[in-house]
């Protein structure tokens, strides 16, 4: 019987917390609203409010400005030949057979005379020539 | 033209090594900001003629504070004081002076920014707002608590200027 009674006074004194929290919160909101409705407003300074998000974007924009930057300066450095740095993995497409056929005629890495690649191709078929003439402007190697 | 202005008088000591004269541009009245401050949930604001010339005794005697970047307030950095506050057409206008001595660095910084790069933000208490739900809010009376020293493009009122005197 005591335990029943001390029981439903716990559970009397939690419900009575409960709502007592749950007024306060709506004060707190009643307040706020009145503060809205009045036009009042604490505080105010001339300075650009920046959002969590925007700092993240002017950091990331940043991030890709600087890396466009080496891009660009990269693209821009040749190497011994004059060949753009950044271009080079495009002379490493040209097909094996062809560079190999091209070394033998003494053509190497460099960049390939028109006259000299006539030279080097004079055993092969017309398309032989053209075909190797085509792989080598996509490899950006002919001159 | 109309010219409100007011001033709290410092005896003058020739030569002080600690009083560096400064002037700026602090706000504009009767015009929207730009761009909308802080505290403003997200809305431009202006203050009116009346509100600031109302104003005006409230900001005698507040400190000009900066932020290491000179991106915003911070009311810990207090670097001067504001003297002298005008009206003049559209722009409020402030003098005063840093604590040199006090602030070598950031006196330094200022003297060697370009004219146009420094400009100034106002700190304003107890704002009332004509009408909450407008584009732009309108704010008919405020105090002035304080001023910033900033860059031009971080203030909400790009017309700002500051620059030291001499």
């Amino acid at each position: 019987m005591e335990l029943d009674a001390g029981m439903q006074g716990r559970d009397l004194v939690e419900r009575l917390e409960a709502a007592a929290t749950l007024l306060e919160r709506t004060l707190g909101w009643l307040e706020e609203r009145q503060r809205f409705l009045s036009g009042e407003v604490e505080r105010i300074s001339a300075t650009v409010e920046s959002s969590r998000r925007e700092e993240e974007l002017v950091v990331k924009l940043a991030e890709a400005e600087r890396q466009l930057a080496e891009l660009l300066a990269a693209g821009t450095a040749t190497v011994g030949d004059g060949f753009p740095k950044a271009l080079q993995p495009l002379r490493r497409t040209l097909p094996s057979a062809t560079a190999e056929m091209l070394a033998k005629s003494g053509i190497g890495e460099g960049a390939v005379d028109v006259k000299t690649l006539d030279a080097a191709m004079v055993g092969l078929s017309l398309e032989q020539r053209i075909a190797v003439k085509s792989q080598l402007r996509r490899a950006g190697v002919m001159v | 033209m109309r010219l409100d202005a007011m001033a709290v008088r410092f005896p003058q000591v020739k030569g002080h090594p600690n009083r560096v004269d400064f002037e700026g541009i602090l706000t504009l009245v009767d015009a929207a900001s730009d761009r909308a401050p802080a505290g403003a949930r997200g809305h431009r604001v202006l203050l009116t003629r009346a509100a600031a010339e109302a104003a005006l005794p409230s900001l005698l005697g507040m400190a000009v504070d900066y932020r290491p970047g000179w991106d915003g307030h911070d009311a810990k950095r207090k670097i001067g004081l504001i003297t002298e506050a005008d009206v003049v057409g559209r722009r409020l206008t402030v003098r005063g002076y840093l604590y040199g001595r006090d602030f070598p660095e950031a006196t330094e910084e200022i003297r060697a920014a370009a004219v146009d790069v420094m400009g100034m933000s106002y700190e304003l208490a107890d704002a009332q707002v004509a009408d909450m739900r407008a584009e732009v809010w309108t704010l008919t009376k405020a105090t002035f608590t304080g001023a910033a020293i900033l860059l031009r493009d971080k203030a909400a009122y790009r017309e700002t200027r500051f620059r030291l005197a001499g």
